[in-house]
């Protein structure tokens, strides 16, 4: 919560803070049942606000050296001294006076600065903020399958057996979904699956219960969890009795056995797990379950490439004992590698890829901070022409021009500051409004000192470059036309003046974004619109693992295969199906092949291609078409021929001639007969090349966890609670992970462009609405300016319209300028996109149109007002007014 | 010596602490405070006092155990202390001697 950061920050530390904190807390907990959690979450903030800057006051002034005593200046003082008693309480005064100007500026700097706090927070948690409460990081390394990948338990187990420079290994799943029922309610918690050294290893100890015991992990009568200390914190009210008592996950109650420590990180996932359970039995007997991320702690005294060259050694032995698992054949995932965690949580692999999306989200933030500051230096100008007469006066008395910079200077600093503050706390929502539509990595962006400093440097930067060309400028006004209450003509004539240029940038700055949120959104359609070789509408999955009710194998195939009847038996339910895998769901199965009459030299490798275990209905369920042969028949069973059926993919690779009748060999199995083709679909993600892959039928493997598929008649969300209702029927306490809708898989299966289409397009929203505040108010100060003239024109025979035309054509020449800047920076910023995800068109001619249209219909709106209402100046008014 | 001076607010804070007994901490003196004055009291006017009054030494504190309701954090309970019982004391005599004549000057008033 920012605002006990807030508190935290304000007092002193030690007991008393700790007490305070305490008090807060058990307020505010009082006031969330009396009241409400809005009101409470408001008390809270205005309190903390209070206590801090009382607190913080008081400290700055027992330590703050000589300049204040009693908060009044000692004799003459230098700069500092000056600027803070005598300009600061000045300029407070002064932004009071006007809440207008003040309002609008501190939203546009809050709405600059926010993205880019926003972005340093979540660049810091990703690469500066070491792993927390993690002992003798620099002896942990990361090791993985290929060049980056997850690997399976039993390798990750050899791994911790076999490699002497372990101390030990633990393997652990990352963003994995678990269901926390409540009561009636259900809600999808992050969490990990890990191996029971695994809090050992990493270096965190438990202070809180326990870890978890080797025993506890595969099937166990009693599952155990260890949970998050926010999630202790927030849905179990911090009670300290909670250990020992149960938590309902994925259907089946669990033991908490522990709490982990606060804010505990993993070193894949830079989200906090909320739940941790030891791995299950999918996991720990399987050598084929590619997801665990491993971890060795190094034996005191051994170093990273003594680790590195036993496991080469225990990689040789592996593809002895398991070619089926272990190929080396290039790119097929045949050795392990092990790198350092540092700070710096990027996989070389990734390397490149995450420069450009830094570069790009950076470039991002800096162009709507640029836009906000834009608005800034055109307000500040603005105020300073308008304030003309006063600063002449001071002048005239005389004040020296450095005292009359510093004035204004402090002004705008105490904006930038403000507006960061607002920032920060813009930035603090933004990234839990991210998270809670659970977009984007959900990162945990804690106010650390790095963030603040960041923030503070943005914000006085912002403050002393925006401020500094409006405060040299007025502080030189022509005094004696000032002073006798001549007009000056303002701005208006020339296109390139300062207060214009500002203008035209955040036109060509929101432009440049509009065009490349449009790029990507177009392009996420088109990926959307590829066909994913299967109709994924009307399409309901659910997992079940029959294996945690302690089910036989042939009693979960009675118990699956009954499922499937009763569901297809209803009326709209139009067909239903069982798979061991599901395509674009994240995870996949691999399986060895050797296809019969296919030369093979003896030195090569196994085949491997994608594998999954399907009921004989699967196919015309998904919907995916038989190009040949037949699909599987429900007398594919145990006991039966063996049959397969394969993809074009495969096909082509093999018997480009034709496969039906050919025979081949899934991993250490009989052969088996290729009974069918069917067409090329996507399996792992939408973007992916035709991939080789394979199917057997389910009844001739079984296995006690399978999805369940089943496509509605008509709507598919409206089937959910009768799949629920039909299994509740059959078997009433069994766990069922939340039913979802297939589409919802597809298109979480192109989640990173969403979010960079989300980001882009939000950051795009942000700097119109800044740009449209920005000319605005510089046409409407022009008109303000121009009054005068406007009224001389309509007394000497100018119509309304030509009024509004003269005015309107100044925005229109703002906009051209910036539109073609505009367009150019589009360009660039596509160029990188393209650079990040391959799928891009960059030279889509759409999108830069539409931006324009947006942006051409929001200047013109924005120039309206001020237009009319210099039309209807009356000539009488404006001549008489001074 | 200048006899220490007790305002308003640390008046009642200090009466506040000294009929809420044990249980002085606080959000429980804030409340306490609210519900018979009738007003809001800011967090941090009410932890100057406190501060204050201490400084003073008219109050004492201790720290006391943790509980699950303040998110495991300890509670400061403070205590009236002996000067403090007297400087109330004190000022209720005074304030005694000038409430004197009060209720004469409003009952003829109303007369």
């Amino acid at each position: 919560m920012l605002a006990q950061s807030l508190l935290r920050f304000g007092l002193a530390r030690g007991a008393v803070r700790e007490t305070v904190l305490g008090d807060f807390c058990e307020e505010y907990r009082h006031r969330q049942q009396a009241q409400s959690a809005v009101r409470a979450r408001l008390w809270y903030w205005r309190e903390a606000f209070a206590v801090a800057g009382r607190a913080l006051a008081r400290r700055s002034r027992v330590g703050g050296g000589p300049q204040l005593q009693g908060g009044r200046a000692t004799g003459p003082l230098a700069g500092p001294g000056r600027m803070i008693t005598r300009d600061l309480p000045y300029a407070v005064r002064n932004l009071a006076r006007t809440p207008g100007f003040t309002a609008i500026v501190l939203l546009s700097l809050a709405l600059g600065i926010a993205p880019l706090a926003a972005i340093g927070g979540f660049l810091n948690a990703l690469f500066f903020r070491p792993l927390a409460h993690v002992q003798e990081p620099d002896r942990l390394v990361a090791i993985f399958r290929g060049t980056s990948g997850p690997a399976s338990w039993p390798d990750l187990a050899d791994a911790a057996q076999q490699v002497d420079a372990f101390e030990g290994v633990a393997g652990f799943s990352v963003y994995a979904q678990f269901n926390l029922t409540e009561g009636e309610a259900t809600r999808v918690l992050t969490g990990s699956s890990v191996s029971p050294s695994y809090f050992d290893v990493l270096g965190v100890p438990i202070s809180r219960g326990r870890g978890f015991r080797p025993d506890e992990m595969g099937t166990v009568a009693e599952p155990v969890a260890v949970i998050s200390y926010s999630l202790w914190q927030r849905s179990l009210a911090g009670d300290p009795g909670v250990l020992g008592t149960q938590i309902r996950l994925n259907g089946r109650d669990h033991t908490i056995v522990g709490i982990a420590p606060e804010g505990l990180i993993s070193p894949e996932q830079p989200v906090e797990p909320a739940v941790y359970v030891p791995l299950g039995e999918e996991w720990y007997l399987n050598r084929g379950h590619l997801g665990l991320y491993g971890i060795g702690r190094l034996r005191e005294g051994a170093s990273k490439e003594e680790a590195r060259a036993q496991l080469g050694v225990l990689q040789e032995r592996l593809r002895a004992a398991y070619p089926r698992y272990w190929s080396d054949e290039p790119g097929a995932l045949g050795n392990f590698a092990a790198y350092s965690i540092g700070a710096l949580r990027v996989r070389p692999g990734q390397r490149a890829q995450i420069a450009v999306g830094v570069a790009l989200t950076v470039i991002l933030g800096l162009l709507v901070l640029s836009t906000a500051c834009a608005n800034l230096g055109n307000l500040l100008l603005a105020r300073g022409s308008s304030r003309g007469g006063e600063i002449a006066v001071r002048m005239a008395l005389g004040a020296s021009r450095r005292a009359l910079i510093t004035m204004l200077l402090v002004e705008s600093v105490l904006l930038g500051c403000a507006g960061g503050a607002l920032g920060l706390l813009g930035a603090h929502w933004l990234t839990q409004a991210l998270a809670a539509g659970r977009v984007g990595p959900g990162v945990d962006i804690t106010v650390d000192v790095r963030v603040l400093a960041f923030t503070a440097f943005v914000s006085v930067a912002t403050g002393i470059l925006f401020g500094l060309i409006p405060a040299l400028r007025s502080s030189r006004p022509d005094l004696t036309s000032v002073l006798s209450g001549a007009r000056t003509v303002v701005g208006g004539g020339r296109l390139w003046s300062f207060r214009n240029v500002l203008v035209i940038g955040q036109i060509a700055a929101s432009l440049a974004l509009l065009v490349s949120a449009s790029v990507v959104v177009r392009s996420l359609q088109q990926g959307q619109s590829t066909d994913p070789g299967f109709e994924p509408d009307r399409l309901v999955t659910a997992a079940l693992d029959m294996g945690q009710r302690s089910y036989s194998e042939p009693e979960a195939e009675q118990f699956f295969v009954e499922l499937v009847a009763r569901l297809r038996a209803r009326q709209d339910v139009e067909a239903a199906a069982l798979a061991i895998d599901l395509p674009l769901d994240g995870s996949r199965w691999l399986a060895a092949i050797l296809p019969e009459g296919v030369e093979i030299e003896p030195e090569a490798d196994e085949i491997l291609v994608g594998e999954n275990r399907v009921s004989a209905s699967y196919f015309a369920t998904m919907q995916m078409p038989i190009l040949a042969g037949r699909p599987f028949a429900v007398t594919d069973v145990e006991g039966s021929a063996p049959v397969v059926i394969v993809n074009e993919a495969l096909v082509d690779a093999y018997w480009p001639e034709g496969a039906l009748g050919k025979r081949l060999r899934v991993g250490e199995s009989t052969w088996a007969e290729i009974v069918g083709v069917v067409g090329n679909a996507k399996y792992g993600q939408l973007s992916e090349a035709p991939t080789p892959h394979l199917w057997v039928p389910a009844a001739q493997s079984f296995s006690s966890r399978m999805h369940v598929v089943v496509r509605a008649r008509s709507d598919a969300r409206a089937i959910i609670p009768a799949i629920r209702e039909t299994v509740r029927e059959m078997e009433p306490q069994l766990p069922m992970l939340e039913p979802r809708l297939m589409t919802d898989v597809v298109s979480e299966s192109a989640g990173d462009q969403r979010v960079v289409s989300i980001l882009l397009t939000s950051v795009g929203a942000v700097s119109l609405l800044l740009a449209v505040i920005g000319i605005y108010g510089v046409v409407s100060f022009v008109v303000q300016q121009r009054t005068h003239e406007v009224g001389v024109r309509v007394a000497l025979g100018a119509e309304r319209k030509d009024v509004l035309l003269l005015v309107l054509m100044q925005g229109v020449r703002l906009l051209a300028a910036g539109v073609v800047i505009g367009l150019v920076g589009a360009f660039g910023i596509a160029q990188l996109l393209g650079a990040t995800f391959p799928g891009i068109d960059v030279l889509d001619p759409l999108a830069p149109s539409i931006g324009t249209a947006i942006l051409a219909l929001a200047t013109l709106a924005a120039t309206l007002v001020p237009a009319l209402r210099a039309s209807r100046v009356d000539p009488m008014e404006a001549l008489r007014c001074d | 010596m200048q006899k220490p001076y007790l305002g308003e607010f640390e008046q009642v804070v200090l009466l506040a602490v000294l009929q809420l007994g044990a249980e002085a901490h606080a959000p429980a003196i804030g409340r306490k405070l609210e519900a018979s004055a009738g007003r809001r009291v800011s967090r941090g006017a009410l932890y100057g006092t406190l501060e204050r009054l201490e400084n003073k030494k008219f109050l004492r504190w201790e720290i006391g155990a943790a509980t699950s309701e303040r998110g495991g954090h300890r509670k400061r309970r403070f205590e009236v202390t002996p000067e403090g019982v007297q400087v109330l004391r004190d000022s209720r005599a005074i304030l005694e001697t000038l409430w004197n004549g009060l209720d004469e000057l409003s009952s003829e008033s109303l007369q």
